[in-house]
């Protein structure tokens, strides 16, 4: 069984990154490699999808830092969604959550991209 | 930070520098707090630790050089839970750094260095020796009543 895949989703007006299995130190060049593509064809309007992450560790939180300006320099974002509650908590340790918008799901997520001032309950 | 009496090891092993063998060592870690009696958050969080300990002894204190290894060793005493990590790389003090404030990295924009501020705020204690045979034993504590 694979230990990580990503892979890149069009969902207009977003790209969607599906992520699965763990994210450590060992596949988180993976993720770089994906999200330097996606920044470099200059999509900006970025979903993360947690949904069947189990894991990460610092080096996956890196890789969003080492893309987060350049995105936002270009009026776009990474929105983060669907986490379990153990990989949120990694996030949440590390007090990630005033830096990135983190979403239930994927769906919740596009809807700010769409009406970025409308309340989502 | 000397074992005491009753000092128990449940796992010892010598590890690769190799990052695919952190799945491995978390794992272990996972399983055996879980065993120790700790939640399955804080066995998580145990696992995420020594991840990151591991991450910076296979990066840092070796350079990435996957020839290497290190011994990677679990040992219990009444309601403390050790991991202890034991190579001959580059010497790298975790505690000699600063606390990160994470407003002003958040600022800055940085990138890495927050395994050792992950390993601070899981961990009870933290202990660094550099031996005079080269050696450094990084020592991370968590103690079962803490939670």
């Amino acid at each position: 069984m694979s230990q990580f895949t990503v892979a890149i989703r069009d969902n207009p007006p977003t790209q969607v990154v599906d992520l699965n299995g763990y994210l450590d130190a060992h596949t988180a060049p993976q993720l770089e490699q994906t999200l330097q593509r996606l920044v470099s064809d200059q999509n900006y309007n970025i979903i993360v999808n947690f949904r069947d992450l189990t894991y990460i560790s610092s080096a996956g939180l890196g890789v969003f830092m080492a893309f987060i300006e350049d995105v936002r320099g270009n009026q776009g974002d990474i929105k983060l969604a669907g986490m379990s509650p153990k990989v949120y908590n990694v996030f949440d340790l590390l007090g990630f959550p005033m830096l990135y918008e983190i979403y239930d799901d994927e769906h919740q997520a596009r809807q700010r991209f769409i009406e970025p001032n409308e309340t989502i309950g | 930070m000397q074992n005491k009496p009753n000092h128990t090891i449940c796992f010892r092993q010598d590890v690769p520098t190799r990052t695919e063998e952190l799945n491995h060592i978390r794992e272990i870690v996972e399983a055996e707090a879980l065993r120790f009696g700790f939640d399955e958050q804080t066995a998580f969080q145990l696992a995420l630790a020594v991840d990151e300990a591991c991450t910076n002894i296979i990066k840092h204190s070796y350079g990435g050089d996957p020839s290497q290894s290190f011994e990677f060793e679990i040992s219990t005493s009444e309601d403390s839970f050790v991991i202890s990590l034991t190579d001959r790389g580059k010497t790298f003090n975790p505690k000699g750094l600063p606390q990160l404030d994470m407003n002003r990295y958040f600022e800055q924009m940085r990138r890495g260095g927050l395994g050792v501020h992950i390993i601070h705020l899981v961990m009870d204690d933290v202990d660094y020796t550099t031996a005079t045979n080269h050696s450094n034993l990084l020592r991370m504590i968590k103690h079962l009543q803490e939670e």
